[in-house]
């Protein structure tokens, strides 16, 4: 009898097994598609990056140099600088993304279907459009002889600024646009996790005689929290790669303070061909972005209730 | 069941083969193309080149003027098959770059030396020297002619030259009463700094509507040839060293022309804000009647912003100032001509310089080519393709042409540091002399990196 089940119970395990390699191996056929791109789009360019970022390489001279573009980026006074410039990047975008994002969501996810989705796309109209154009309009109104900004800062009685050319503001105008950019995506998400909290917590609190902010404080917030945390990552590793506003508006100006790390990536590896330097500093980079995502998942993973 | 689980396996395989099938170099393409030239002779001979080119001709849409020359080349060199493509200014030199770095290089381009001899100090552009007969040595200019060269070989064919100069809106001057105060009558139109200083005034003061009489930048490198001339000639001492071996703008004489320019800036003579200005702004400010004077213009932006002028203004061409009469103003110039990449097939290199010198030298063809760019030869026996009186003056000011430097050793690094410096000294965090000293110092120092 023993035996008999025995049997049986192997019988059963081949023919799972037989079942479940055939299902995997359609699975994996499936997702081979997407997993050759990864690897070469992906995986390959990562670590070719790092193997390249051990050489001294300008267009066809490919020499190893060991540590070497390390130890120069530590003593380049430029790079430092443009890793603090991304640092105040990040910090100045991402906390003032998710007020923004959190306030409008708030204020519309209970208005009618269509003036929902006229904010909405509103505010998600930067991330479609095309970020060159939108660097033109912004150009134009930071202009200091010809721009919107003196004009209105006038009316108050203000002089003129040279917003772009000016050390003081030119950083801080480069994160007004970078938060304009980055808006759209995390309304559209918190506009969606907010109509599926249930309605039904947020009444029982109310007839426990909660009010509005402690609702929000106690129920909505945790309940929000998978979104914000993938928000604050997605919005973290976006803003440490800005490069397009800061080329097109300040190419880096003036005197380095809106160079951020990427910029200088490009600049390194497309206008003086060293793109062993270039490698290195991108490698720097995703060092600084993968502690730095870890930081966050450690400190709101906990939070976060799913 | 069974039917259902091939035809989902067939599904993914093919998916996958899709894939790759855009990976693969489509070897048939090129076979039949090559044999569509139309020669029967020699089809073994035939060679297929590709011609970078950045829109360097002024008709039509980019890369029609370059179909037409390669047509007529064609008529005389049936087995050589041309690929043009069309690259533009501002990612082009990346695009070269990123080619060169993969061994996928174009097999000539039509450039200036700045990247032409940079791309030859890497190795990977092939010698010119057989192309250089003694009659084109005697025709061209030793200044251009050593621009061309690396260690003593030629690596740059050179076709045409403008020289880099201010130009004053000469209707508004007209206007104004002050087109007495150009130098149009004097020889050359050379003028001194203190004429220039005094001219900036009257239009400050007759032309108050105006945003300022002129403009400086120095927001990117583009154009920062322009405004290391205009300091170098309102100083007097050129930018580098005769012998190529140092950088000199940080003379006293220059620094004080820099100081000069900044106190004009506070002054109200030339406009604040230069420091977020790039060239083309300060070009776009002169071609709609913001300023009177552009810092840096030559015969082919003349030719190109024509049409994005808010009135047709006359305009005239008025070399830098300098210190004084007895000193000679000292152009930078752009020289435009082509390269050939060395891509180990001496065949290609062969078919590349026999176009090149098509090009360059087609009675039929020559003389259109060089009008199409809108700039002067650069052999002084060809002259007289405009018939327009600046355009005149332009050519006959090829004579002050300085030192070219754009083919040093860090020419591109160089460039980096310049206009940060030149910001800083803009925003007043650095005194002119401690900036030039800066730069310098950075310059000098890309001289002779390996």
């Amino acid at each position: 009898m023993e035996n008999i089940r025995k049997g049986n119970n192997l019988s059963v395990r081949r023919k799972i097994n037989k079942t479940n390699l055939r299902e995997w191996t359609t699975a994996y056929l499936f997702l081979a598609p997407m997993l050759v791109f990864f690897i070469g789009f992906v995986v390959y360019p990562m670590l070719k990056g790092i193997y390249i970022s051990f050489f001294d390489y300008s267009l066809r001279n490919f020499k190893f140099v060991g540590l070497d573009n390390y130890i120069s980026l530590i003593n380049d006074k430029i790079f430092i600088k443009s890793l603090l410039n991304t640092l105040i990047l990040v910090i100045g975008n991402v906390p003032v993304v998710i007020l923004i994002s959190l306030f409008v969501s708030a204020n519309i996810y209970k208005k009618s279907p269509v003036v929902r989705s006229l904010f909405r796309g509103i505010f998600y109209l930067p991330t479609v459009c095309s970020v060159v154009s939108i660097t033109v309009v912004w150009g134009w109104i930071y202009h200091p002889n010809f721009g919107i900004l003196n004009y209105l800062t006038s009316l108050f009685g203000f002089q003129p600024i040279g917003w772009l050319g000016d050390p003081k503001y030119a950083l801080g105008c480069m994160i007004a646009v970078l938060v304009t950019l980055s808006v759209g995506q995390p309304i559209i998400l918190y506009v969606a996790a907010l109509g599926n909290v249930p309605e039904s917590y947020l009444e029982a609190a109310e007839i426990d005689g909660a009010k509005p902010w402690q609702v929000f404080r106690h129920i909505t917030w945790p309940l929000l929290m998978p979104t914000t945390l993938y928000i604050i990552i997605i919005t973290t590793i976006n803003s440490f790669q800005c490069f397009s506003i800061i080329q097109l508006l300040t190419a880096g100006g003036p005197s380095y303070a809106t160079s951020t790390v990427m910029y200088m990536v490009y600049e390194r590896a497309f206008t003086l061909n060293k793109y062993g330097l270039s490698s290195a500093m991108g490698v720097v980079l995703a060092i600084v972005i993968m502690i730095i995502s870890i930081i966050q998942f450690k400190f709101f993973g906990d939070e976060v209730d799913y | 069941m069974k039917t259902k689980k091939v035809l989902v396996s067939l599904v993914a395989i093919s998916m996958i083969a899709s894939m790759f099938a855009g990976c693969g170099k489509s070897t048939t393409e090129s076979t039949t193309s090559t044999s569509s030239a139309p020669s029967s002779t020699a089809k073994a001979e035939s060679v297929e080149i590709t011609w970078w080119d950045y829109p360097n001709f002024q008709s039509g849409t980019a890369g029609d003027y370059e179909k037409q020359l390669v047509a007529s080349f064609n008529k005389k060199y049936p087995n050589i098959k041309v690929n043009v493509e069309m690259i533009d200014f501002a990612s082009g030199p990346q695009k070269v770059n990123t080619a060169i770095a993969s061994n996928s290089a174009p097999d000539l381009i039509f450039d200036y030396p700045g990247r032409i001899i940079d791309y030859a100090r890497n190795g990977v552009m092939a010698e010119l020297d057989d192309l250089f007969s003694d009659s084109l040595k005697s025709d061209v200019s030793t200044k251009i002619l050593d621009a061309c060269k690396l260690d003593n070989k030629y690596y740059m064919y050179p076709i045409n030259t403008a020289p880099n100069m201010m130009a004053f809106n000469k209707t508004m001057l007209d206007k104004a009463g002050l087109t007495n105060m150009l130098p149009l009558n004097k020889e050359d139109r050379l003028w001194t700094v203190s004429e220039f200083e005094a001219l900036l005034k009257a239009i400050k003061e007759k032309i108050p509507t105006l945003t300022a009489p002129t403009a400086i930048f120095a927001k990117s490198s583009a154009g920062d040839q322009g405004t290391r001339a205009w300091i170098s000639n309102m100083g007097g001492v050129s930018t580098i060293a005769p012998d190529l071996s140092k950088y000199t703008i940080n003379d006293p004489k220059d620094v004080a022309a820099l100081q000069w320019i900044v106190d004009s800036v506070n002054s109200g003579l030339i406009l604040k804000g230069g420091e977020a200005l790039a060239s083309n702004d300060v070009v776009d400010m002169y071609l709609g009647e913001k300023i009177a004077c552009v810092p840096l213009y030559n015969k082919t932006l003349l030719a190109s912003s024509a049409a994005k002028k808010t009135s047709n203004f006359e305009e005239v061409f008025i070399p830098y100032p300098t210190p004084d009469a007895s000193v000679k103003p000292q152009f930078e110039a752009y020289i435009g001509g082509f390269g050939v990449f060395n891509n180990n097939d001496v065949k290609k290199v062969e078919a590349a310089k026999k176009l090149v010198d098509f090009i360059a030298n087609d009675q039929d063809t020559a003389k259109e080519t060089l009008k199409q760019t809108g700039s002067f030869s650069v052999r002084s026996s060809i002259t007289g393709l405009y018939d327009d009186a600046e355009s005149k003056y332009c050519e006959s000011m090829i004579k002050y042409l300085g030192t070219y430097y754009n083919q040093v050793q860090g020419f591109a690094e160089m460039r980096t540091y310049y206009f940060p410096v030149l910001q800083n000294i803009l925003l007043g965090t650095q005194t002119p002399k401690a900036g030039l000293d800066d730069f310098v110092k950075k310059a000098n120092e890309t001289l002779v990196k390996k």
